[in-house]
């Protein structure tokens, strides 16, 4: 399987790169006033008005510095109305893939409640580091979810 | 003390104190000595009273020895009859009146064989001898003391007074010689010869013992009891309680001469007493103290009166001489007091009323001191009125005098302050003149010597001035020319970036590419694994590529940094030196100018300066003399201003003067 690797906060986490649908790079974005903080704003994805978050921003609460290797991956989401639709997660240092094993994959054995989105660990065989599976379904939590679509459909009616 | 009390009042605080000491050192010197000679006077009388009442009383009792032995030597003689006794006991008591009574009584059955008591007794009572039997059963005569006592003692013995019922029927008291009969080697009892004596006749001796007013004498007996008193209830009563120490020691048959507190005269007493050396009697005499030393008293009663009339008597003749004494100098005191105020003529009247009064002799120098005082004040007040008279004269004439010189030493001050003035004021102007001469002159000097200095050096200046133009010149060339080739480089280095960066952004957008090739090939599963290959070896190109393009980038970035910095110094420097080059031009051409105008100004300083030195020197010269006047004039002043002063002391003297006077009223 191969993982799309990312940083946040200097530590290093992986998306399935099956559920990514591609990597965009750090396009002007639409403010989403009085939005919170971990949704970085709007963006326009092939015509589809796409809500973007700052993963740093939800999982560390800093925002996303603006470098050159900070890249938007677009995944697909399923909506309250049960279609999928595309996500942005802004992410520093968007430039790796990996091939892993099924088998290289170990549990983390802390389980923190707040983030579900975190999974299993898995040991980088180029550095000593540990690379965390981030799960796309549990990234969102339920009323956050129905928010950013909510918004992102406004938009797109508007 | 002396000031504040009069004359008069002095006399009498100064004697009255002295006599009245010296009276009562006198007084208690006599009072002690009299009171000495009389206690001393008592106790001879009272001694010689004493020998005299115990003399009288002891014959009466040898009068009675001697009748009781001859009684019992008569008595005792073998073979007298009862009749022969009869008759020598009536014998004996009609010659001896003074024996109230004699007996002669024998043993029992002593005389006679059948005759059981014999005892007869003869007694002078009014001037006829009685007698009486006392050899009955009744009187018993052995049980009595006058009997028994001297028949146990084998001794003659005075009896106690006593009352004798039946014999003498009178107090008494009774002396019994015992007598005897030899036989062989012992003696036998016979009997007892008595003689008695009346107390009464004792007692009315003592009573007429007359020792002052209350006075008296007592007897007391061998035993203590009283025997003679004057008052009769004492009678055989024990006198201890009475006498206390005194009576023992009277009954141990002592002589004394002490005080005594005596309760029948309620006073204090001397009581002398004496032995009477018979029988062991003791005779006392009492002497109240009061009375013995009343005679004292009285002396000294009179002596204080008499004292007290003499002060009063001396007092009043000291005031009458104080007064004689204080009167006239009180007078002269008043004129004394007059001339003080200034009333000469005051004083001059109260020494003639005081003339008569004190019967002043003309012409005499007097004895009396007052007398004496008052011509001298007299004469005084009149020497005092003429020089006063010719002191006011005198003292006009001199302020006058004074007041004149005073305003003629003003006028003078007055001018010469003036003088003084003006010299100072030509003086200083004089001072200045040659002060701001000198000055210039010397300035002048200075500044040609300076002008001529100015001009070498300008030369030279002018000369390395033209060399630094050059300099500065060919500097300024320089850095033009390193300003443009460094703006060229600078641009040179912007081409450069903007090429980096584009090549930059073509490495990310590879990167970018073949990241979302491996996430297809991924998608594509087996079919995409060719693909992925590919898309991997596309992306470390895109990485190799980033890494040396951030190297060549920052390579780039610092030396357009530092280029940027060259510019803008090298800039700000060219800037400077083109400043500086103009500055340079423009002081060249100045100091070329001065230059040539110092050069001509040295030869014309020369003539200022010798001018200059003349007329500095002149003004030294004025100032000099102008000092000189200036010190005359200040000397004078001082000596006006002495002179001023003496005047100012003149005036102020003879206007005290004439203040002095002023209180004096003179005719």
């Amino acid at each position: 399987m191969l993982l799309l690797l990312f940083q946040i906060a200097g530590d290093c986490f992986g998306l399935d790169a099956d559920r990514v649908i591609e990597v965009v790079p750090l396009v002007g974005l639409r403010a989403l006033p009085r939005a919170p903080a971990h949704v970085a704003g709007l963006m326009n994805y092939r015509g589809i008005a796409t809500p973007v978050v700052d993963l740093a921003a939800l999982l560390t609460g800093h925002g996303a510095r603006n470098h050159m290797s900070t890249r938007i991956i677009v995944v697909p989401f399923k909506g309250p109305d049960g279609t999928d639709r595309p996500l942005g997660l802004m992410a520093e240092r968007v430039t790796e893939t990996r091939s892993f094993k099924q088998g290289d994959l170990l549990p983390a054995g802390v389980d923190v409640k707040d983030a579900p989105c975190l999974g299993e660990v898995v040991m980088d065989p180029r550095g000593g580091g540990m690379v965390q599976r981030v799960r796309v379904d549990a990234l969102l939590p339920a009323e956050v979810r129905e928010t950013l679509f909510k918004l992102a459909g406004n938009a797109e009616n508007a | 003390m002396f000031s504040r009390t009069s004359i008069a009042a002095h006399l009498i605080l100064l004697i009255i104190p002295i006599t009245a000491i010296i009276f009562s050192g006198i007084f208690g010197y006599s009072y002690w000595e009299s009171l000495r000679l009389a206690q001393k006077d008592i106790r001879t009388s009272a001694d010689r009273l004493a020998d005299a009442t115990v003399n009288k009383i002891e014959s009466k009792l040898v009068a009675a020895q001697k009748v009781s032995r001859s009684l019992a030597t008569f008595a005792e003689c073998e073979g007298r009859g009862a009749d022969e006794i009869h008759r020598f006991l009536k014998a004996t008591i009609s010659d001896n009146p003074e024996i109230y009574g004699a007996a002669v009584g024998f043993e029992t059955n002593s005389l006679e064989k059948d005759l059981k008591y014999f005892c007869p007794y003869y007694c002078n009572r009014s001037n006829q001898v009685e007698y009486a039997d006392l050899g009955t059963d009744k009187y018993d005569y052995p049980g009595w003391e006058w009997f028994s006592l001297p028949r146990a003692a084998g001794v003659p013995a005075w009896s106690e007074p006593y009352f004798d019922e039946g014999a003498g029927n009178v107090l008494m008291t009774t002396y019994s010689t015992p007598f005897f009969r030899s036989e062989g080697s012992s003696r036998r009892f016979l009997g007892v010869a008595t003689a008695d004596l009346s107390l009464a006749a004792i007692q009315e001796q003592l009573r007429n013992i007359r020792i002052y007013e209350s006075g008296y004498a007592f007897l007391i007996s061998e035993k203590g009891r009283f025997i003679a008193h004057p008052d009769k209830a004492l009678f055989d009563k024990n006198s201890i309680p009475i006498l206390g120490e005194a009576g023992r020691r009277m009954i141990a048959g002592e002589t004394g001469f002490e005080g005594y507190s005596c309760r029948r005269l309620g006073q204090e007493c001397i009581l002398s007493f004496k032995p009477v050396a018979a029988n062991g009697w003791s005779l006392g005499i009492v002497f109240p103290k009061s009375e013995y030393l009343a005679d004292l008293h009285r002396m000294a009663k009179n002596l204080l009166i008499t004292a007290a009339a003499g002060f009063a008597a001396l007092l009043v003749l000291l005031m009458l001489t104080a007064r004689g004494i204080s009167r006239p100098i009180e007078g002269l005191t008043t004129a004394a007091e007059a001339v003080a105020q200034g009333r000469i003529r005051r004083a001059e009247q109260i020494a003639l009323s005081h003339e008569k009064l004190l019967r002043v002799p003309e012409g005499v120098k007097a004895r009396n001191e007052v007398v004496r005082l008052h011509q001298a004040i007299s004469g005084m007040v009149r020497s005092l009125d003429s020089l006063l008279s010719q002191v006011v004269n005198s003292s006009e004439n001199v302020s006058k005098s004074a007041q004149r010189l005073d305003e003629s030493g003003r006028q003078l001050e007055a001018t010469v302050t003036e003088q003084a003035a003006s010299t100072n004021q030509v003086n200083a102007t004089s001072k200045e003149i040659s002060a701001t001469s000198r000055d210039l002159a010397n300035t002048m000097q200075q500044v040609s010597a300076v002008a001529s200095d100015a001009a070498g050096l300008a030369g030279e200046g002018m000369r390395s001035l033209a060399e630094v133009r050059s300099a500065m010149q060919s500097l300024l060339d320089a850095t033009s020319e390193i300003a443009g080739k460094l703006s060229l480089i600078s641009e040179t280095t912007a081409t450069i970036t903007q090429v980096i960066t584009t090549i930059t952004k073509v490495a990310n957008q590879t990167n970018l590419l073949s990241l979302n090739a491996a996430i297809e090939a991924e998608k594509a599963g087996q079919y995409g694994r060719g693909f992925s290959v590919v898309a991997q070896e596309i992306r470390r190109l895109a990485e190799q590529t980033a890494i040396s393009t951030l190297d060549i980038e920052a390579m780039i970035g610092e030396m357009r940094s530092a280029v940027s910095d060259g510019v803008s110094a090298v800039g700000r420097y060219t800037d400077q030196a083109r400043e500086s080059s103009e500055k340079v031009v423009q002081i060249s051409e100045r100091l070329g100018r001065l230059i040539e105008q110092t050069g001509r100004l040295g030869a014309q300083f020369g003539d200022v300066n010798e001018g200059m030195q003349v007329q500095s020197q002149s003004a030294a010269q004025i100032s000099e003399a102008m000092h000189q006047l200036n010190e005359t004039a200040r000397l004078t002043k001082a000596t006006l201003a002495g002179f001023k002063k003496i005047t100012e002391q003149l005036n102020d003297t003879v206007s005290g003067l004439q203040g002095e006077i002023s209180r004096f009223t003179v005719r």
